[in-house]
């Protein structure tokens, strides 16, 4: 017990990064805040708060905003009313972007056609027929929605559960409560890519996967294509690995020295921090090798996942990340901002992003990952059944849309083979069991085995939490 | 049973009184955090979630009536008789119905803070207002027995608490020691071997105090304290979002640094930030002062409502304005009443109509958006610089329920907070808003500010919540210190550098900082004192460092900003190609970090540990990451610095032709520790040289690669190898952790 109290928070955080995570810390603990021992500190309560579901998180999010209209939403309905005018009575004040304002609301159908697919029948266009062949370990959430109308404060919202920057997202949240399970890596990786086609990209900003006021080290580490995967993992001209580790080696020795000399416990912890950092050297380049894969691989994901940094390498990363038990694996694919060409441009989205999402999914179950890794496939928000522009035309795209979008969830504790939630005639408003963006946090922390309402950080006298003062689990979306 | 041991070593820590045995359970110490932190959310001050109309945060609410046990009307606290009071028999009754908080509730109490509820009626139930909130008294320093140890007041405030602690201060550092700590304190750059030679030489008494004189008066100290500001104030080169124009927030930048050149008092440093346009007779720089509140970011984003993002810089400017000047959480009001402190959401938006009635239109499709000064540049151009200026006709503001931009509803007119103090005959706009904020007897503005000059030269405050003095935020360590300071600034006329003169002159400030482990498992976080806190450098002052050691630092004060080494392709990843970043060339290699241009979509990626410039951001960040590992040894700002440091070290114009290895590397260690290398040191290092020195001279490429990075010209062909063993060992040295470390 003396010796448990005399090591200290500081100490821990520090051990924390040479193996310790910050969960066992707050366990040890025994899930005393910090409100009298710092000016932040470890959750209220640590986590697991339940047996987890799920160990890992891969969220596919396809920034921009899919069409849930034209992928996973069928409205057959519209069809009959193509030209109308959306009754107010549907619209009920409904903001829309000002690049619609100031045009008539015309509703504007799928151009696709829809079936039914695998034993639960869920309903999905043709523009998916890779994701519609794994439809039964799917759970299909059509009864999203947010407050966000536009793109950088709803993604800011999805990732923090605030639209204004500067919060921690939830993969910071989440490595920050589980820790990490992987020694020679990150536990929160992040990648983007963009098709070639050049749709509408969005930008996507670092605050997106910040840390927020959670300690730094729980923010994402962006993996990029080339040379260079983690900005400044190699070495600088001239330094060879060998050089390097004798360079390591003195640092070690000399730093030894130094923390005999002041007692300062934290020198120690940046040894590690450098160790850790040689071998990121050696393990991200040997991830991020996809040379060791079988054709077959390929075959499953798409030919475009040769193509480093494209949406479908990145999938195949995504595995080899959960294979190696990084916690929350974040990729963004962006090009899903369809104002315009819609029929066209939709299309270019789906042929490069479908084969590379169900691959993911099918490949993850044969490897008997899927069980325990979390995937959730979605946008920031959703687009609007009215046309914008001359729906006579193929010119003719859909604004934005909060109140009702979809999204999928499949593997760790999901309800595969469901379809949840239900939107009105027009695919407009959400009329049977609505998630908002805080239900779904809620939920999904839930999976992961964290109460959402216990997990708080106490940032400058307030305790925070993902969901804010929201959210509700919702149980339809869990098996 | 850990939980309560845990709380009582946290509170002997934080000189909180131990549980039993000894009186003065204090009202604003002890109890009102418990309250505040565990019933406010439902008895406070926020109307809309008030529990059973109960609220425990005003006094006549504590020692008022509440609906009891049977339904009868039961006094919440009776002073001197826990028996009576319906308040410790809802804390310590264990049936579920009865029980507070509610078993439900996340925040629930410890043992220990349910007996000290019961303690403190028990004695008497004393009540006081919030610490922060009083005004800021007269206040003498404590008698202490050792008073031979104090150089000044500050010394007898910490002398008196480990006295009481049964601790002595730590020795004194040693002279070299001092003169790096005080040097990067103040100036952000460790001494020349010049200054640290005068220093040296020079025994006369006085002579720590002509030190620290001569770096106030160097103008590397307004850069370095403008560094700091400029986080706090949310400062960068572009407006941020989708197109991320580049903006001309630099005139500002050196608006800055001036003022903390010229010692501007900080009354004055605050009235011309908040309200220099509207000063009478204000000239080109109050009015250029008061892009203070235009830092913001601003969100030009395709088919956004103009007005949604107008009101959300309004927002911003009161969460910076409350925040830097006040310790103030007032963005916890724009939703609801604040949960905690004295502030209705009321309150919140008669503050933003300080704020609301500038000529913006919201649409943020330029880089500089009006209301706009016209200046001429240093080339004789026309800079267009975003600064505050009042539309002739004033914007009305509205209460916006649950803080939605388009759901306006009472309309208000700008005021401060009306359950803090007022200043009678203030006018109803900015101005008067800058009259309140340094106006002596507010009692917030000169104790947020002192603690803040306390953290750039302690390293962290005595109040640890430098962004929060309310009610949730941190008790300072020394309250009576933070007063004594606090009140010092206002009657030395807000005098900042005589302030810092204070600080870093105090017996306190010139403890050494090796303790050993004791010290360090007593007190991890060094709130008492008793030594000096060594803790990592900030990022840009570790750039700063090595390019100054290596005698690659340009020193020029102000300008543009500059574009030195950054990783290709970070600025086109993150805007899809349409940003790309151009290297600068020559001397904007070299300048200091706080002139690197700072694009708020994409921080300069060799800056860690920092605020990101999104929002207001006073605190601390130190964190321990193997990327910045990464930076340190990779990043070719660092490696050309080793190289350059090599070369000026074998072949630079005081090098001795023929110096030994040990001679060489004991230069570099005074190069960037200013101080000689040990023999167990020399030891290590001279092993490596030699073995490093074979490895290049069998890798010439390699050798050529090393010693010639970097844009600097390359060195003669003969001198490679050399120059790339000895680099090498440079590298070790500047990742020491005494290195990285202010000690």
């Amino acid at each position: 017990m003396e010796q448990l109290l005399a090591m200290t928070r500081r100490q821990f955080l520090g051990r924390g990064a040479a193996g310790i995570g910050s969960a066992a810390l707050a366990s040890m603990l025994g899930g005393v805040t910090s409100a009298s021992a710092g000016t932040s500190g470890a959750a209220t309560s640590a986590p697991p708060h339940y047996p987890a579901r799920a160990k890992r998180v891969i969220m596919l999010t396809q920034a921009g905003a899919p069409s849930q209209l034209d992928l996973l939403d069928y409205k057959p309905g519209l069809i009959a009313r193509r030209g109308e005018l959306l009754p107010d009575s549907v619209r009920m004040g409904q903001r829309v972007t000002t690049m619609t304002a100031g045009q008539a609301q015309i509703v504007a159908p799928s151009p696709f056609r829809f079936a039914q697919h695998g034993r639960s029948g869920a309903w999905m266009s043709e523009l998916l027929p890779r994701t519609a062949a794994i439809a039964d370990d799917l759970c299909i959430v059509r009864s999203v929605h947010t407050e966000q109308i536009n793109h950088a404060p709803a993604m800011t919202f999805f990732q923090t559960g605030h639209q204004i920057p500067g919060r921690p997202c939830i993969g910071a949240w989440t490595v920050y409560g589980l820790g990490s399970e992987n020694r020679d890596l990150p536990g929160f990786i992040v990648m983007v890519s963009k098709d070639v086609a050049r749709t509408c990209d969005q930008p996507l900003y670092e605050h997106l996967w910040s840390a927020g006021f959670l300690p730094a080290e729980h923010q994402g580490v962006k993996l990029r294509a080339g040379r260079e995967p983690v900005l400044y993992l190699p070495n600088p001209p001239g330094v060879s690995r060998s050089v390097r580790r004798g360079q390591l080696d003195d640092l070690g020795t000399l730093n030894s020295m130094h923390e005999e000399a002041t007692g300062d416990p934290e020198i120690a912890a940046r040894v590690s921090q450098y160790e850790l950092a040689f071998r990121m050297q050696m393990s991200v380049p040997q991830l991020m090798d996809l040379s060791d894969e079988p054709e077959e691989t390929f075959e499953l994901y798409g030919e475009a996942a040769r193509r480093p940094g494209s949406y479908g390498a990145n999938c195949i990363l995504a595995r080899r990340l959960a294979e190696r038990g990084v916690r929350f694996i974040q990729l963004y694919h962006v090009g899903w901002d369809q104002h315009r060409h819609l029929p066209e441009q939709l299309r270019i989205q789906c042929e490069h992003t479908d084969q590379a999402s169900a691959g993911l999914v099918v490949d993850l179950k044969r490897r008997g990952l899927l069980d325990d890794t979390l995937v959730v496939w979605g946008g920031e928000f959703g687009r609007s059944p009215v046309g914008q522009g001359d729906i006579e035309t193929p010119d003719y795209g859909r604004d934005h849309h909060p109140r009702c979008f979809s999204v999928w969830m499949a593997g760790g504790g999901v309800r595969s083979g469901t379809t949840f939630g239900e939107t009105d005639e027009y695919g407009f408003n959400v009329t049977r069991d609505p998630v908002h963006i805080h239900d779904l946090h809620a939920t999904l922390l839930r999976l992961l085995g964290i109460d959402h309402e216990r997990f708080t950080f106490l940032s400058q006298g307030r305790r925070f939490r993902l969901t804010d003062v929201a959210g509700e689990v919702v149980g339809g979306l869990m098996s | 049973m850990l939980e309560t041991l845990l709380t009582l070593a946290a509170a002997t820590i934080l000189g909180a009184p131990p549980l039993a045995g000894q009186p003065g359970v204090d009202f604003d110490r002890d109890i009102r955090p418990i309250l505040s932190d565990a019933c406010y959310k439902c008895h406070g001050p926020d109307a809309g979630d008030r529990k059973a109309g109960l609220r425990l945060d005003l006094r006549e609410g504590l020692f008022g009536a509440t609906r009891g046990e049977a339904g009868e009307m039961a006094a919440v606290v009776v002073p001197g008789s826990p028996q009576e009071s319906e308040l410790a028999r809802r804390v310590g009754s264990d049936d579920p119905d009865e029980r507070m908080p509610p078993p439900e509730a996340a925040r629930q109490l410890t043992e220990v803070e349910v007996s000290l509820l019961g303690r403190w009626i028990a004695e008497g139930g004393t009540w006081s207002g919030h610490w922060a909130f009083e005004p800021v008294g007269p206040i003498e320093a404590p008698g202490v027995s050792d008073a031979g140890w104090c150089r000044n007041e500050i010394d007898r405030f910490v002398l008196a608490v480990l006295e009481h602690e049964g601790l002595r201060p730590a020795a004194e550092a040693d002279r070299r020691t001092f003169l790096r700590r005080v040097s990067l304190d103040l100036t952000g750059l460790a001494p020349s071997g010049e200054e640290l030679a005068a220093f040296l030489a020079d025994d006369g008494a006085g002579a720590y105090e002509r030190a620290v004189d001569r770096l106030l008066a160097s103008s590397r100290f307004g850069e370095h304290f403008a560094a700091g500001w400029l986080d706090a104030a949310r400062y960068a080169d572009s407006n941020g979002f989708q197109l991320d124009p580049d903006r001309t927030a630099w005139p500002w930048r050196d608006w800055v640094i001036r003022a903390f050149n010229e010692n501007m008092p900080y009354d004055e440093f605050a009235r011309e930030q908040i309200a220099g346009d509207l000063l009478p007779g204000a000239g080109e720089s109050q009015i250029l002062a008061t892009m203070f509140n235009r830092n913001h970011p601003i969100n030009g984003e395709g088919g956004r409502d103009v007005e949604e993002s107008r009101n959300d810089y309004v927002n911003d400017r009161v969460d910076t304005t409350s925040t830097v000047w006040l310790g103030l959480t007032m963005a916890c009001a724009q939703c609801h009443d604040h949960k905690y402190d004295p502030v209705s959401q009321k309150d919140y938006y008669r503050f933003a109509a300080y704020f609301n009635s500038i000529d913006e239109d919201g649409s943020g499709d330029q880089g500089d958006e009006p209301p706009l000064l016209e200046m001429k540049g240093p080339d004789g151009g026309e800079l267009h610089v975003m600064v505050m200026r009042e539309r002739t006709e004033p914007r009305q503001t509205h209460v916006l329920v649950r803080g939605a931009w388009d759901a306006p509803g009472e309309a208000v007119g700008p005021g401060t907070p009306e359950r803090l103090w007022s200043l009678p005959g203030a006018p109803a706009n900015r101005l008067g808003l800058a009259e309140w904020v340094a106006d002596p007897a507010n009692p917030l503005t000169a104790r947020v500010e002192v603690n803040r000059l306390w953290q750039a030269e302690f390293g962290a405050g005595l109040v640890r919540t430098p962004g929060n003095f309310g009610i949730q935020g941190e008790r300072p360590t020394h309250p009576e210190l933070l007063d004594w300071l606090a009140g010092e600034f206002m009657r030395r006329g807000w005098d900042v550098k005589a302030m810092l003169r204070l600080m870093v002159t105090s017996a306190t400030y010139r403890q050494s900082s090796a303790c050993g482990a004791a010290l360090f498992d007593r007190d991890p976080e060094n709130r008492l004192l008793a030594r000096a806190s060594r803790f990592r450098l900030a990022s840009g002052v570790l750039r700063d460092q090595a390019l100054g050691a290596s005698g690659l630092l340009v020193e020029r004060v102000g300008g543009p900003p500059v574009k030195p080494y950054h990783p290709a392709g970070v600025w086109e990843d993150v805007s899809f190609g349409r940003l790309s970043y151009a290297q600068g060339t020559g001397d904007e290699l070299y300048r200091r970090s706080l002139y690197t241009f700072w694009r708020r979509t994409a921080a300069p990626a060799n800056m860690f540990d920092t605020s990101m410039r999104q929002k207001c951001s006073v605190r601390v960040i130190r964190t321990n990451t193997p990327l910045q590992a990464l930076i340190l040894m990779n990043d070719e700002t660092y490696a050309e610095a080793a190289a350059a440091l090599a070369e000026r070290t074998l072949y630079g114009s005081v090098s001795s032709p023929g110096a030994s290895d040990r001679e060489s590397i004991a230069r570099v260690f005074e190069a960037v520790l200013g101080r000689p290398a040990r023999a167990a040191e020399l030891a290590v290092l001279t092993r490596r040289l030699v073995e490093l020195r074979a490895y290049y001279a069998d890798h010439a490429d390699e050798a050529s690669a090393a010693a010639c990075v970097g844009e600097r010209p390359d060195p003669r062909e003969d001198r490679r190898t050399e120059i790339a063993a000895l680099a090498g060992v440079c590298s070790v040295v500047f990742n020491l952790d005494e290195a990285l470390s202010r000690e």
